[in-house]
């Protein structure tokens, strides 16, 4: 528990921390300026879903549009970065082998930062609900969310939406463990956030090819967009829990892996 | 005899095909200033990575006051501190800050004791400085400092004063003997036989990750030490010096006489002389005949490890 502390401090003292909440934060910003300069629903993308397309000039519909364009790219990437910085960002600056002259369990410290990276890119993501929430209002002002066959009320939006936000979180989880096990193989950040981006990029294009279908339950960036499940009356939760299931079991056996990958390795720097 | 409270059994470190500690066997005592002594690339710097825990043995293990090193690292790190190569610390940070850090890692810090150390190690005005911005010599300084935090019976330090000036590195051997004396067991490595002459009560001497000779200080050192006398009279002073204690190897060199004796016995030397009537225009020490000559003796011309082959490097690589 201090140690999750102590690594809270060192993450304020870090620049990229701020420069990652800012740029995460700006999104939505974008979003609501996009939605407020188009004149009408898209032919293609989130704005195809029915209900956004009905509801472009209320302001409920922004943190589900800016999940919606994180979820793919700019998610995996900050999952990926704060992930690989965890052991080899201490790698590169030489501090892992002054921490490892403590008396602190290797386990428990890569658990930490296990820990602290997810309540990262936690805070990341509540930062981004909050701006986008204000940044509909104030463009748009909210309301109720009327779809062609029902209409939900603020609250259950704003809900549903926060709900959304979450389980964007367990996949989240799953690329942020996949990239801890590349911060405890190689000794370079920026190896291991490239190592885990691409991988997982690959994976998607591999998935969006009919043939690797029979992968798709069984691999978590699937389920980048699970979420969308919850916005079906009445919601449809068989897709919702069996990607909790998986983006679990990824999260545990990456992380599984960084630990039996780290416990032994001999620190060289 | 005081206690064993470091000890190396069998240790031995491979990388690759290069055996960079090999099998080797150390017991430092409670209250020992032990110098570890060898040229570049002996293997100290991998022997204290196996002492501190941060690399493991290929066989045998590391003993910390009855701890395990690596099996009971935790409880062995609470009983020691050091660091290994220079020590780095987070650059965005304040000096009190890492200490704190640190401190809390091994258990808590407080404010008072990170006064201390810091005023120990002569860096309490820069304790609210950024240690990015610090030099080298200072890192060193904070490095001793952190390894002092958390009141460790046994201190490791690597290379303490490589890198500092002739002002750093006196103070930073005055601060050593000072623990010495405060009855902290030191382990320091260094490739400095002057600086284990100055510092230490007992040494190691390793070559290629073996030792190759053991013991106090002024065991390892040839018997006596060589003054070179000037004097006014020759004749008169070695009638004097043949009827000192011990009878001392005198040997005329040139106008000079070359006098081998024990430290200890050169007061004596002019007092006798100058009680005699005889001019004692000085007395300095002959060209080194010291640890230099049984190091060099010991470790031979090939003082550095075989360089490792190319494909050998990649693996090393971390």
């Amino acid at each position: 528990m201090k140690l999750l502390w102590l690594e809270i401090v060192k993450l304020r003292y870090q620049k990229r921390t701020w420069i990652g909440l800012i740029g995460l934060a700006v999104i939505p910003i974008i979003v609501t300026i996009a939605i407020y300069l188009s004149d009408g629903p898209g032919s293609g993308g989130p704005t195809a879903l029915p209900f956004i397309a009905a509801a472009l000039r209320n302001g409920i519909i922004v943190p589900i549009l800016s999940l919606f364009g994180l979820a793919p790219f700019l998610l995996p990437l900050a999952a990926s970065m704060v992930g690989a910085f965890t052991i080899a960002g201490e790698w590169e600056t030489g501090t892992l082998k002054t921490i490892l002259g403590r008396p602190v369990r290797r386990g428990s410290l890569l658990a930490a930062k296990w820990g602290v990276a997810l309540l990262y890119l936690f805070a990341a993501l509540l930062l981004v609900f909050i701006v986008a929430v204000l940044s509909g209002l104030v463009a748009f002002g909210i309301d109720d969310l009327a779809t062609p066959f029902f209409t939900y009320t603020v609250a259950t939006a704003l809900w549903l939406s926060f709900l959304s936000y979450l389980l964007a979180l367990a996949v989240v989880a799953s690329v942020v463990s996949l990239a801890v096990l590349f911060s405890t193989i190689t000794g370079s950040s920026l190896t291991a956030a490239v190592m885990a981006l691409v991988l997982v990029i690959v994976v998607q294009i591999l998935l969006s090819f009919s043939y690797f279908d029979f992968l798709q339950p069984y691999v978590f960036t699937s389920y980048f967009t699970m979420w969308a499940d919850l916005f079906q009356e009445p919601i449809v939760w068989e897709q919702i829990v069996k990607g909790l299931i998986c983006t679990t079991a990824w999260s545990a056996g990456l992380t599984g892996a960084a630990w039996w990958r780290f416990r032994r390795r001999d620190i060289l720097i | 005899m005081n206690d064993v409270v470091l000890s190396t059994h069998g240790l031995s470190k491979r990388f690759g095909e290069i055996l960079a500690v090999d099998g080797l066997d150390l017991a430092v005592h409670a209250g020992d200033v032990y110098g570890f002594l060898g040229p570049n690339g002996a293997g100290k710097t991998t022997v204290i990575r196996m002492i501190l825990g941060l690399i493991w043995p290929t066989e045998g293990h590391v003993e910390v006051l009855g701890k395990r090193v690596p099996g009971q690292r935790e409880a062995a790190l609470r009983h020691l501190g050091g660091f290994v190569d220079d020590p780095v610390f987070y650059g965005a940070m304040t000096a009190r800050r890492n200490l704190w850090l640190l401190g809390e890692m091994s258990g808590s810090a407080e404010p008072e004791r990170i006064e201390e150390v810091l005023e120990k190690v002569g860096l309490a005005d820069r304790a609210d400085s950024k240690v990015g911005g610090f030099s080298h010599g200072m890192k060193q300084r904070l490095g001793i400092a952190q390894a002092l935090l958390h009141c460790p019976e046994i201190i490791v330090l690597d290379e303490p004063t490589s890198g500092l000036d002739p002002g750093g590195m006196r103070d930073v051997r005055e601060l050593i003997r000072d623990l010495g004396r405060q009855g902290t067991t030191v382990f320091l490595s260094s490739h400095l036989l002057h600086e284990v002459e100055l510092v230490c009560t007992r040494a190691a001497i390793v070559n290629r990750g073996r030792v190759v000779v053991e013991g106090p200080v002024e065991e390892l050192r040839p018997d006596g030490m060589a003054v070179k006398v000037v004097v006014g009279d020759r004749d008169r002073a070695a009638e004097v010096l043949g009827l000192l204690p011990g009878e001392p190897a005198v040997v005329r060199d040139g106008d000079d006489l070359m006098v081998t004796m024990p430290d200890e016995a050169v007061p004596e030397m002019v007092r006798r002389l100058v009680a005699a009537d005889v001019d004692v225009r000085a007395v300095v020490p002959a060209p080194e005949r010291g640890l230099e000559d049984v190091f060099l003796e010991l470790t031979g011309a090939q003082d550095e490890a075989p360089r490792p082959t190319r494909r050998q490097r990649w693996k090393l690589r971390p």
